[in-house]
């Protein structure tokens, strides 16, 4: 019980940490990636990627996890919905 | 450089944040067996609020079986995340109450303030409508999906930034 409690709290604890710590809780790091005049969002989402990647298929290989939580594809849903979701994300700034 | 002097700058270079983030992911699995996400969470709030007002769609298959009204593993880690941001801007002094972002957003819109909470709340609706469809957010499909080598993630990534580019384009018009 206490540690179904305790974990997720520290690692949205650094989730929302790095998230700050990139600047993406301002406006502008947002919009600036879609001007094209902030790569930030790019390069913060790009080596979370490729470190989680590495990590995580790391820990498969020695049979630390299984790759039990990957998102099922539906081709159409994943871009309509990720066509839709660009629009807020442009509007909102989150 | 002191622990205390890293603390208080305002942001890191993004290639140290997105290593903590990848490094949060990565533990995120290994220890809880969970993928880190945001819009999920939600799901399950509105699905506690709807069954606790006794609405006729809580009951429906969606909010009964897919998003069932339980205090789930992401309303958790919300309550880590606003610990998370509010330690990491109260540290680097860049917590601030803003009605209106900075700048940027005054410049481009005009100062009212109602555009901008209109603007952020209709964008709000989208971005989660948007996130039920394709299955996830940024964080729980675009960032935790594509390090599985999940097409999903790829996918909602490609058609993310080409409406965002292009929505921008419309909003900004010729100061683009």
């Amino acid at each position: 019980m206490a540690a179904s409690v305790i974990v997720p709290l520290i690692l949205g604890f650094f989730f929302a940490f790095s998230l700050q710590k990139a600047g993406l809780g301002h406006y502008d790091k947002i919009v600036n990636q879609f001007r094209f005049k902030d790569n930030t969002i790019m390069k913060f989402m790009m080596t979370g990627i490729s470190v989680g990647l590495i990590g995580i298929f790391t820990l498969k290989d020695i049979g630390l996890l299984q790759l039990d939580q990957v998102p099922s594809t539906y081709v159409v849903g994943n871009l309509i919905g990720g066509l839709i979701f660009g629009v807020g994300m442009a509007m909102a700034g989150t | 450089m002191s622990f205390n002097e890293i603390m208080k700058k305002k942001t890191w270079s993004p290639w140290v944040a997105g290593a903590l983030l990848g490094i949060t992911a990565t533990a995120s699995y290994a220890i809880a067996d969970k993928t880190i996400g945001s819009s999920g969470g939600i799901e399950s709030l509105v699905s506690i609020i709807g069954h606790a007002l006794n609405l006729n769609w809580a009951y429906s298959m969606y909010f009964k079986y897919q998003m069932p009204p339980l205090i789930s593993f992401q309303i958790i880690l919300f309550i880590g995340m606003l610990l998370g941001s509010f330690t990491a801007s109260k540290w680097s002094k860049d917590f601030k109450l803003r009605m209106v972002p900075d700048r940027q957003w005054s410049e481009t819109f005009g100062p009212s303030k109602v555009k901008r909470w209109l603007m952020i709340f209709v964008g709000g609706v989208i971005i989660e409508y948007a996130a039920g469809i394709a299955g996830g957010c940024t964080s729980g499909l675009a960032i935790s999906g594509t390090m599985q080598l999940s097409p999903a993630g790829l996918i909602f990534i490609i058609g993310l930034f080409v409406s965002g580019i292009i929505t921008t384009k419309v909003l900004y018009g010729r100061n683009y």
